[in-house]
């Protein structure tokens, strides 16, 4: 017989000011497994939100159908029994750590660190002390997920692919009946997908219930049996999978012409056949870059240590003007180490043989001179940038190359913001606070950042992470025009289908050395 | 030089929009600074100067945790990381930053490498201040200025990465080369300060120690043990007597005092606090005022600072500071407060 797992009972959900998904029904039945999708800011985050009591209920209910106490339609959010893993607790994560550090400044304990292990043992909901069976079970956990080898990793160091993981396992640790999984996918390779989407096809066989937030169609695992789409802060339309998951439907959803089909088991989207809209970039890059120097970046038997852990290891790389360059590796294998390296948050850069942009690192240069070149978008500066303010001053910030504004922007720099925000179809939300938006539309500001200066080298950390599928698009297609301007691309991915036309040179990276790199042909032949 | 009229008096300030990274560079062109101690202000401080294009160099004792953290931080051994009196010995700028206590123990290693025309540096006046209890006697061929940044040293550090600074006071005590005060507000920028309000070296010492001995950390913790004790003689829960005493006070006012100032919490408070608050301001100011006369006077006749270095050096003190902080830490006051901190809206509903 079946059972109401959980209800979303005429909810109306309160975001500040504003009112949203408005007198929503939603019900999961005990043997169904939901995936969301919907295109930035329509409220997924939101309303997966409020399914454990994370958001204000301006009217309706949450009933729970599992958990302590009361059998059936309790309303006290059952948080002990419900995993949730999403950017924001990835964030959460962070800015507590950084509290800890401040903490620890203080107190002169700069050597204390929070490991891994101690993030996942975190998850177990009493205080004291950790049982050995507890400490077993965080190793099982651990294995599941391949992340055995950064339990006793300092969290600052990881990778954002590394610090999901160690995120999901920490939900884990609480043995959850609930697993709500926002964007679980963002930052893992390409094994790592996949064993964690065999990993949650494994828990939905098992008595965990799932629901997956999404941008990639790809990504909705095979157990899941139910789709709702979400639009405009609306409940769009919901029902079961094969019902949900056509090209009608998801066309709908994203008011645009998409054709959906089904490869091997698993679903892919197209876009249609309408032409690369035509956007021209002359307009930034009227009289720059010219001082341009040949050589770019480079890098003799750089090496990376955090005590024991070689994070690189004698890598060796030139990157030259007129080169687009992409940088593959599973997580760990060193992609964030270089990319710090390059942008100067990582000072161990002053103990090896790098040049940047013409200049030996460490002989007097300054790290706003280094800056000065560079545009980037990544999960680590989302995740720095917390302050409140308006989305357009994080736009112009990007002349400063400050994380807030405290310079006046000129009515030309103005003017390049402006031109930004239209080619990238954000003027809606670039009038908003950007504490306010979603991560997605974030990202979108944070692309327009980058770009404002514009930068002789961009740095593009996984752009599309928490992009819907339009705006994916846009960015890529954006991107390749990018690529043929004199502004050179440094992409690092796990995906292989973001590989882009203007993409010249391939590095593979694994446990911190160099598996090959040159031409994109030779590498990829 | 900006002249900032505070209240209605006019203080010099410094920017670094007056006095620019470039100028500053220019200034420290043929110098190498020389930071000794990787404790607490040396992290921030040497990173900032290092990523302003700055010759830095580290001085740590060898096989500590703060030499093991400059590791890690890219200081190369033998090239830009040395143990104190080499780093001393090749510096032509020395930044003295370690502990109170170290200063004054590392001092006559120190001095024979203090050769005319170099510059020590200070983050703190306490040595120089009391220099009679300390020895820190500089020679009289050298400049001696100090920069103080109004943070911790990572909030030095973070503060540069963000592209904004922070605010410091600085000083010279003793001008040899004619162009300490140059030398000084070079270095001031350098580390990463935004703003630089001018003191002296007395004033820094006797302005802090008055301030934490008082309304920082000494005062406020005797008035608000006070205030509970008061409270819970009368019947008060211990929560509620904590979050009147302390949580109420940490959690909203204060910050709406940091916004708007404490006139303008008077001013929009209800009227029920606002009679209260006025009349007893008065009181309160008048009880302690004789105290405060008493502590300031103890700071600049060097009293506080004999105790300071005489407790610190008796064999037992660790002992028996650990024992008085655990009384501290088990009043019922700081227990309770504990459990309040827990129960705090930000500690709940944030995760599922």
């Amino acid at each position: 017989m079946k059972k109401p797992f959980i209800t979303l009972d005429n909810i109306t959900v309160r975001l500040q000011d504003k009112l949203l998904l408005q007198n929503s029904f939603w019900q999961i039945e005990s043997d169904q497994h939901w995936a969301i999708l919907g295109p930035n800011g329509s409220g997924k985050s939101t309303l997966v939100r409020a399914l454990w009591g994370g958001v204000p209920l301006r009217s309706g209910r949450v009933l729970y159908g599992f958990g302590d106490g009361h059998p059936h339609g309790q309303t006290i959010p059952q948080r002990e029994k419900i995993g949730y893993v999403s950017f924001e607790t990835h964030q959460r994560l962070m800015e507590h750590e950084e509290t800890l550090e401040e903490l620890r400044a203080y107190a002169g304990k700069t050597d204390e660190v929070t490991t891994a292990r101690d993030v996942i043992l975190s998850g177990l909901s009493k205080g004291g002390e950790v049982t050995a069976e507890e400490e077993k079970r965080a190793q099982e956990i651990a294995q599941l997920l391949s992340i055995e080898n950064l339990l006793d990793r300092g969290v600052t160091q990881l990778s954002t692919g590394e610090i999901r993981k160690t995120l999901i396992a920490r939900a884990l640790m609480k043995s959850p009946k609930l697993l709500i999984l926002d964007e679980p996918f963002d930052g893992l390779d390409e094994r790592s997908r996949s064993s964690l989407a065999e990993s949650i096809d494994h828990l939905m066989a098992s008595s965990v219930r799932v629901v997956l937030v999404t941008h990639r169609v790809d990504e909705i695992v095979s157990h899941i049996t139910h789709v709702l789409f979400v639009k405009n802060g609306r409940l769009f339309m919901q029902g079961p999978k094969e019902e949900m998951l056509t090209s009608e439907k998801v066309s709908k959803l994203f008011g645009s012409n998409l054709t959906l089909e089904k490869v091997n088991g698993r679903y892919r989207v197209s876009y249609g056949d309408e032409k690369r809209p035509k956007m021209d970039l002359t307009f930034f890059y009227r009289d720059v870059l010219h001082d341009a120097p040949e050589i770019l970046v480079e890098m003799k038997d750089t090496t990376v240590r955090y005590g024991e852990f070689v994070a690189l290891d004698r890598l060796n790389w030139v990157m030259r003007k007129g080169e687009n360059w992409a940088i593959l590796g599973p997580n760990g294998s060193g992609k964030s180490t270089l990319l710090r390296l390059i942008l100067g948050d990582n000072v161990q850069g002053y103990a090896n043989q790098i040049t940047l942009f013409g200049r030996r690192k460490g002989t007097g240069e300054t790290l706003w001179e280094i800056k000065k070149r560079i545009g980037v978008v990544s999960s680590e500066l989302q995740i720095q940038y917390r302050k409140k303010m308006s989305a357009y001053d994080v736009i112009a910030s990007g002349f400063y190359d400050s994380i807030g504004l405290y310079q006046y922007p000129t009515e030309e720099q103005k003017a390049v913001v402006d031109g930004w925000i239209e080619l990238l179809d954000i003027g809606s939300i670039a009038k908003e606070p950007y504490h306010h938006l979603s991560y997605g539309q974030k990202r979108m500001i944070l692309l327009a950042r980058a770009m404002v200066k514009p930068p002789l080298l961009l740095v593009l950390d996984e752009p599309c992470h928490g992009l819907d599928m339009l705006n994916r698009r846009r960015i890529l297609n954006i991107v390749e025009m990018i690529g043929e301007t004199q502004t050179n691309i440094l992409y690092v991915t796990n995906h292989r289908d973001e590989i882009l036309n203007c993409i010249t040179h391939i590095m593979k990276l694994q446990r911190g050395k160099v598996v090959s790199q040159g031409r994109k042909e030779d590498v990829l032949r | 030089m900006a002249i900032i009229n505070f209240g209605g008096v006019d203080e010099q300030v410094i920017t670094r929009e007056e006095f620019p990274l470039s100028r500053a560079q220019e200034v420290l062109r043929n110098h190498t600074v020389a930071v000794l101690g990787y404790g607490v202000q040396g992290p921030g401080q040497s990173l900032n100067m290092r990523d302003n294009g700055i010759r830095v160099i580290v001085g740590q004792r060898p096989h500590t945790a703060s030499y093991e953290k400059a590791l890690k931080d890219g200081w190369v051994p033998g090239e830009t990381l040395f143990g104190l009196e080499e780093a001393a010995q090749r510096g032509t700028v020395i930044q003295y930053l370690l502990s109170d206590a170290g200063q004054k123990a590392f001092w006559p290693k120190l001095k024979p490498h203090l050769t005319e025309g170099k510059t020590l540096f200070f983050s703190h006046g306490f040595s120089i201040t009391y220099r009679e209890l300390t020895g820190v006697i500089p020679p009289p061929n050298i400049d001696v200025v100090m920069v103080a940044p109004k943070g911790s040293g990572l909030s030095v550090r973070r503060n540069f990465l963000e592209g904004s600074g922070i605010n410091s006071s600085f000083a010279i005590f003793q001008d040899y080369t004619g162009k300490a005060e140059e030398m000084t507000l070079a270095l001031g920028i350098a580390i990463g300060s935004g703003y630089l309000f001018r003191t002296t070296f007395d004033m820094e010492v006797y302005s802090d120690l008055t301030g934490e001995r008082g309304v920082l950390m000494g005062a406020i913790a005797g008035i608000m043990e006070a205030q509970y004790n008061e409270l819970r003689k009368h019947g008060h829960s211990p929560s509620e007597a904590f979050n009147e005493t302390v949580e109420e006070f940490t959690q909203s006012l204060i910050k709406l005092a940091a916004e708007k100032g404490m006139d303008w919490l008077y001013a929009n408070c209800s009227t029920t606090a606002q009679r209260g608050a006025l009349d007893w301001k008065g009181r309160f100011r008048d009880a302690v005022a004789p105290l405060f006369e008493e502590l300031y006077q103890r700071v600049a006749d060097g009293t506080e600072a004999r105790i300071v270095l005489e407790r610190n050096s008796q064999p037992d003190y660790r002992e028996k500071l650990n024992a008085e902080l655990a009384e501290m830490a088990n009043t019922e006051m700081w227990r309770a407060g504990a459990k309040v901190r827990e129960l705090r809206p930000e500690n709940w509903k944030k995760e599922a």
